[in-house]
């Protein structure tokens, strides 16, 4: 009897923790990263008592996480892929937008412009044609600084992203450090039993950590996971974290790239962090940021040179010869941080024409200078300077191992203004002169269709478009991966889900099988009882 | 498939967002009138309107100048028509007088001359409608033609003024005041002076003044034929600008139609699409809140 009290015991404790497992799991049924639970229940060792084995009752083996490694795997491979393209393409899309005001945009501005060119060259010598000539100058230059302030906005948005993604990395790699000790030890005490809910805090930290930068899992024999990034570089090792920061280049002082932070700070090569917002946005900076800023600043450079070319070579009212319409921006250039002292570089335009959309890297070996321009990687030597190189003279002071990187064009559309604000500066005439000369505003007007980027090929307003295109195709591109990556993801977490997930109504059916076996253990122990009872009257 | 709680909230509001997204998008579409929003909605599309738009604004730029172009050749036109009268007033005067005058006779013959040699250098110095000079070349702030004792002389240049009146032609539009009035060293106000000189001279003999009248009339009678002929050039200039006109308004409306083709929206398409979405976005709202709505747990207790 003391064994049917006691079968029944093993029951209703079974149907205990059944019941309060069901429970756990309706309570983290929205919980992120949680992975639903289950009792491993088995029948407890049998006696033999002569006759046979005898049951005694039930025993709850464990409480089991449905977890899968592989599903967990793909999800985050899912996460880490998706996040990327996401990035990529919200910072796009902002270019995009920036773009898409077909009347506010830099077209309108230059077809103004050379409308009123135009109207100077009907009517030379009329003081409201010449104005109209200033002011619609002025209103294309503010387009130009306006587009270009807005991507210089986006490039300092990316550096500030960049450094709170970094922030993030380190804060998920320390708690994920620490809760690899924490499990651990769990686990060095009890090795069947792992610390479930621990587990899945983990696993969320490593899928967050994912949407941040592609990670590298490797789960290690005492339970803990090392994390690794990039090409190999430890994240967590055991209960040891490191960290990432964001910290300006060597190369380019305005910006921020990821470094790993040891015990000395290194700088990693953003080509080799792919993945996450981190991989996103280092991709959207170096493959589209870049050779945009460059190219709008390629269209203003080249526009306000050759404009003005044409402007000195008219006379201006009183018979002067014309000056500069606009002032040209300065190439900016950047020398590395260990650069030798008195290390200098000095860089002019002089063929506005012949410029390219790429930044350049100019290296001294000590015997020649290496000129590296940036998107295709072609390399120029020479064995003294100054030397003109894609329509940028360069010159400078090097020792051996100094280096530069050289932007001809990265902030050209944010610095053009306006050099004549006097009507009567305005060369419309050749030399001969006349109110009604019209000669040189025929030449200024011819401008607007004629070849002037990429050594003569190019017209403004094509060079344009075919940024605009460009930025158009990019964002389509990324539009379909992301849509791509994004169901991919849908799917993965719906596979990942279907295993690890809480059903409600699952759990509603479990309730009811763990109360309804809790009633049946209480019935067991209530007959034992009343036998128990049976014998107890025998003896009065 | 096992399905979890999460997933089934997770792809109902995936799919009604998505479904919300195509409707704004298309709520923006028929706002803005537009089939292309941003640049990547259509990337070539997007940059072939940029080179319409160019060519559209630089095809008004032209019409503008022709308008600018037709208002001087007008102006011209009218100008070279009073010379001419003038000046054929003034041969049939001398044609009038020919054979033998009087002292008197001479005197009057002089003084319409004289009024004739006026009205004209005020001809050479009119002004266009903007108020400078027509026949300065390009000085049109100067006066033209000052009067002197031997005619007038000359304070304009040689140069046309040439308009952009259309992609690839360049018209000239003025005609400097030497090419109409000392056309090939033939100086008509010097001509006038010339000859009222020997009508004011006492001493001229008869034959004096018959050899200058005869020289006079040869003189008109080139200037006549020049300004006729600078008259007919600037006639079938307007006559170009004319057919120029007709082919710039067919271009805009060319123009026009290439960009609504590429940008504009199919409103029938649109709104069809619209109320398409609205029902496939109520069902997926529907049917999310009845499987929601289907729950064990109503059922126990």
């Amino acid at each position: 009897m003391a064994d049917i009290l006691n079968i029944g015991r093993t029951a209703l404790n079974a149907a205990q923790v059944g019941l309060s497992v069901t429970g756990h799991n309706i309570a983290n049924a929205s919980t992120p990263g949680y992975s639903r639970q289950q009792i491993v229940q088995t029948a407890a060792l049998a006696q033999n008592f002569g006759y046979g084995f005898l049951g005694q009752g039930t025993e709850v083996s464990q409480v089991k996480r449905n977890y899968s490694d592989i599903l967990a795997k793909q999800l985050n491979n899912a996460e880490t892929a998706n996040s990327a393209n996401s990035t990529y393409l919200s910072n796009m899309s902002q270019i995009d937008n920036i773009l898409a005001d077909s009347s506010a945009g830099i077209s309108p501005a230059f077809q103004q412009f050379f409308a009123s060119v135009q109207a100077l060259s009907s009517n030379p010598g009329e003081v409201a044609t010449r104005q109209a000539v200033i002011s619609s100058a002025e209103s294309l230059v503010n387009r130009f600084t306006d587009i270009g302030s807005r991507l210089e906005d986006l490039r300092t948005s990316v550096n500030n992203q960049l450094s709170t993604y970094t922030e993030q990395v380190t804060s998920y790699a320390s708690q994920i450090a620490q809760l690899n000790s924490v499990i651990s030890k769990s686990l060095a005490v009890d090795s069947i039993n792992p610390p479930n809910d621990l587990m899945d805090q983990r696993d969320l930290l490593i899928s967050n950590l994912n949407k941040l930068i592609k990670s590298d899992i490797q789960p290690q024999n005492d339970g803990t996971y090392n994390v690794f990034i990039g090409n190999g570089i430890p994240l967590v090792v055991g209960s040891k974290p490191y960290g990432l920061k964001a910290v300006n280049s060597a190369a380019d002082p305005t910006r921020l790239e990821v470094a790993y932070a040891n015990n000395i700070t290194t700088e990693l090569d953003a080509k080799s962090l792919t993945g996450g917002a981190i991989g996103g946005l280092l991709q959207f900076r170096s493959n589209s940021l870049d050779g945009i800023q460059n190219q709008l600043g390629q269209i203003a450079t080249v526009f306000a040179a050759t404009f003005n070319e044409q402007h000195q070579a008219g006379y201006d009212k009183a018979g002067v010869a014309g000056t500069a319409f606009f002032a040209i921006p300065t190439p900016q250039s950047y020398g590395e941080v260990n650069n030798s002292v008195g290390a200098t570089l000095t860089a002019s335009i002089t063929n506005a024409s012949a410029l390219t959309a790429s930044d350049y890297r100019i290296q001294y070996d000590g015997s020649n200078y290496n000129i590296t321009r940036l998107n295709d990687n072609s390399v120029q030597t020479f064995s003294s300077l100054p030397q003109t190189v894609d329509g940028v003279s360069i010159n400078g002071t090097f020792a051996a191992g100094d280096s530069f990187l050289l932007q001809p064009t990265r902030n050209n559309a944010t610095s053009l203004s306006v050099l004549i604000n006097n009507v009567d500066k305005i060369a419309a005439s050749d030399i001969n002169g006349g109110s009604a000369n019209n000669i040189n505003a025929l030449l200024l007007a011819e401008l607007q269709t004629k070849g002037t980027l990429n050594n003569d090929s190019v017209s403004y307003e094509s060079a344009f478009g075919q940024l605009v295109s460009g930025v158009g195709n990019k964002t389509n591109e990324l539009k379909v991966n992301s849509a791509a990556t994004q169901s991919l993801l849908l799917q993965t977490q719906a596979a990942q889900q279907s295993e690890s997930g809480v059903n409600l109504d699952e759990e509603a059916a479990n309730l009811l099988r763990y109360q309804q076996a809790y009633q049946a253990a209480g019935k067991v122990m209530q007959i034992a009882s009343s036998l128990f009872e049976t014998l107890l009257a025998l003896g009065r | 498939m096992r399905i979890s709680t999460n997933t089934m909230y997770q792809t109902a509001i995936a799919k009604i967002s998505d479904l919300q997204s195509a409707q704004s998008r298309l709520q923006q579409q028929i706002a803005s009138e537009k089939r292309i929003l941003t640049p990547s909605d259509d990337p070539i599309a997007a940059s072939r309107v940029l080179e319409i738009a160019q060519s559209k604004s630089m095809n008004t730029q032209y019409a503008n100048n022709r308008q600018v172009a037709n208002n001087h050749l007008t102006g011209l036109d009218n100008s070279l028509g009073s010379i001419t009268e003038q000046l054929t007033a003034a041969r049939t005067t001398l044609v009038g007088n020919a054979g033998t005058l009087s002292a008197d006779q001479r005197t009057v013959l002089s003084i319409n001359l004289k009024s004739s040699l006026s009205t004209l250098v005020g001809f050479a110095n009119a002004k266009d409608a903007s108020g400078r000079y027509m026949y300065a070349g390009f000085q049109s702030d100067t006066k033209p033609f000052t009067t002197t004792a031997a005619g007038a002389t000359y304070n304009g240049d040689s140069n046309q003024l040439f308009l952009q009146v259309a992609d690839q032609r360049k018209m000239s539009v003025t005609v400097a005041g030497d090419s109409v009035f000392k056309a090939g060293g033939n100086d008509i106000f010097q001509t006038y002076s010339d000859l009222t000189a020997v009508l004011d001279n006492p001493a001229s003999t008869e034959a004096d003044v018959s050899n200058a009248v005869a020289t006079a009339l040869a003189s008109m009678d080139s200037a006549i034929s020049t300004v006729a002929n600078t008259r007919s050039a600037v006639g079938s200039k307007l006559n170009e600008l004319g057919a120029l006109n007709e082919s710039g308004d067919s271009r805009e409306l060319q123009y026009a139609q290439a960009m609504s083709e590429l940008q504009d929206l199919d409103y029938a398409q649109a709104l069809s699409d619209l109320s398409q979405q609205q029902i496939i976005l109520e069902a997926a709202q529907k049917s999310f809140i009845q499987t929601s709505g289907l729950s064990l747990f109503k059922f126990i207790g």
